[in-house]
């Protein structure tokens, strides 16, 4: 039995007529780390803010598997939307407040400043501090507990390329080191490189949930044009080294069977004449794989 | 508590418009204090007299009188431990810290808590001083200087405090009903100044008694007017405890109207 750390039972937001999320049930396995993908307005940030008890929910129940019951939120580290913290107060001190709240020793506060580089700014008030430095901040802050699970909601939005690489690392530092992380976004690219398993959201609604090394599997994909399209066709048709094959606007696209390498495939391609004009290897692509979802559902 | 103490100190101990705004609220009360004095040698100087008798022979700073003078005189001045208590908590929304506190892992009734312990603080140490400042003056100003004579009517002390915990009840209400700075304070004043004031004058005239019972009319007849006394008219001599019961009612009806909006409002 798969060991979840949250578990989400038919959890909707109604606002007046609106329905914000429309009964959203999803298990996240505890280690994994779970992109909550979907257009804006979708419901991202609502179900987020229903699992950490800013938002109440208009029906449904959630359960976290962590901690004692009624602390759960103490191991969670959530940054939502954009970091918030006192203006006036320093770095140091805005975390000594967070330490006070979940209750743990403010000592964690320098290693985890230096962590995220922050340490040379540590007495300078936050409201100096540029965007990627107040992300940066968030971070540490969400860190402080020594979180199981750490909630980010749009991590890189409105950072520079330099602060979005700087915050993408921290979030892989922070996945190697086997925590849970609910990651929401909409850049596919991002999420694509740090999770493990996904779910989508579109309108209020989970059109989609899965895990992204199950989509990876099929590695063996390949797309192909040849000069003789009839050939190549029934080349594809009538090989038993591949799985699968289906036409494109240019050429063909074709999933080989596990046993094949590519190169026993070309040989097999020239005994039979057929003389290739491109062949490529395609990769996963969550962008791809998200837009034929939406597709899909409208 | 003490953790929820501790929070709040965090959070204001660099926060200067408190600081400098509490300053503001002492001195304040420190002038009126000592104000009293020459306003009365003032108006003696303009030739006042009352029933022939001299503005400056007026004992306002005699034990046991100089505890009801100084909380009515404070009480005058409330208005700014108020505003610096609503700027406080309408920060928390206006910084979406308080959104943040939540998700850090403090409950609702903590945040709320934690502001009720500060205006708790706020009230003891505001009474604490007008304690200090009474007790040098007094000894200063009064021809009696007994025990007995120096802690008569210091019960207007706790009433002086409990005014102050139950104006900030009223003050947490609207701002976290309100939750912008600027509208929270204009309501603040046009309800306790204007609308309140005007209304319990008119139902007063009215009916003669249910204006008693208004919210802020409460809280101000906990300490009444004690200059009256200096004019042979009657004066309240100790602290009314149906004055406190109303106020006390009124600032947990405040308070538990806090704590439902809190819980059951969206924090985005």
């Amino acid at each position: 039995m798969m060991d979840t750390i949250l578990h989400i039972e038919g959890l909707s937001k109604q606002y007046g007529k609106i329905t914000a999320l429309n009964k959203l049930s999803i298990e996240i396995p505890r280690k994994s780390v779970f992109g909550l993908l979907g257009p804006n307005g979708s419901g991202k940030t609502t179900t987020l803010g229903m699992i950490l008890d800013v938002i109440e929910k208009s029906e449904g129940s959630f359960a976290w598997n962590i901690g004692d019951k009624g602390n759960e939120r103490k191991k969670i580290g959530a940054i939502l939307e954009s970091p918030n913290f006192y203006p006036y107060l320093s770095a140091v001190n805005n975390l000594e407040l967070v330490c006070k709240i979940k209750d743990v020793n403010s000592d964690v506060i320098e290693p985890i400043l230096k962590q995220v580089g922050l340490i040379d700014r540590k007495d300078d008030a936050f409201k100096t501090y540029s965007l990627g430095m107040k992300q940066r901040l968030a971070i540490a802050s969400a860190l402080l507990a020594d979180p199981e699970v750490l909630i980010l909601d749009e991590p890189t939005n409105g950072l520079d390329p330099m602060g979005i690489v700087e915050i993408r690392q921290i979030i892989r530092d922070i996945a190697n080191e086997g925590r849970t992380i609910i990651l929401a976004s909409h850049l596919l690219d991002e999420v694509q490189k740090v999770c493990t398993h996904f779910c989508v959201l579109d309108h209020g609604n989970l059109i989609y949930t899965g895990n992204v090394e199950e989509l990876s599997k099929e590695k063996n994909q390949y797309s192909i044009q040849a000069n003789d399209e009839v050939r190549l066709r029934e080349f594809l048709d009538g090989s038993d080294q591949i799985k699968s094959w289906k036409k494109e606007e240019e050429g063909f696209t074709f999933v080989l069977a596990e046993s094949i390498s590519i190169e026993q495939f070309v040989e097999a391609l020239s005994n039979a004449q057929v003389y290739i004009k491109h062949l490529s290897q395609i990769t996963f692509n969550l962008e791809k794989k998200f837009i034929e979802i939406l597709d899909q559902k409208s | 508590m003490i953790r929820l103490l501790q929070i709040e100190w965090i959070k204001l101990r660099n926060y200067r418009p408190f600081w400098i705004l509490s300053i503001l609220y002492f001195i304040g009360l420190l002038l009126i204090f000592l104000g009293g004095q020459f306003f009365l040698l003032w108006i003696e100087s303009e030739g006042a007299e009352f029933e022939g008798i001299k503005p400056t022979m007026l004992p306002i700073y005699d034990f046991e009188d100089i505890w009801h003078n100084f909380t009515y005189m404070a009480s005058l001045a409330k208005i700014i431990p108020a505003f610096i208590f609503l700027i406080i908590v309408t920060n928390e929304y206006s910084y979406k810290t308080l959104r943040q506190n939540i998700i850090d892992g403090m409950t609702r009734s903590e945040f709320l808590f934690s502001k009720l312990l500060l205006a708790l603080t706020y009230s003891l140490v505001s009474m604490l001083f007008i304690f200090s400042v009474g007790l040098v003056i007094g000894f200063f100003g009064s021809p009696v200087t007994d025990l007995g004579s120096i802690f008569g009517h210091s019960d207007f002390l706790l009433a002086h405090a409990i005014e102050m915990f139950a104006f900030f009840s009223f003050t947490l209400l609207l701002a976290i009903t309100i939750r912008r700075t600027g509208f929270a304070l204009v309501l603040l004043l046009l309800y306790t100044i204007i609308f309140e004031p005007l209304f319990a004058l008119y139902i007063g005239y009215k009916f003669e008694g249910p204006e008693v019972f208004f919210p802020i009319k409460s809280i101000n007849l906990l300490v009444e007017n004690p200059f009256t006394k200096y004019f042979l008219m009657e004066t309240q001599q100790h602290i009314k405890w149906t004055s406190v019961i109303i106020a006390a009612c009124w600032a947990g009806v405040f308070n538990y109207a806090s704590y439902l909006i809190l819980r059951k409002r969206d924090l985005l």
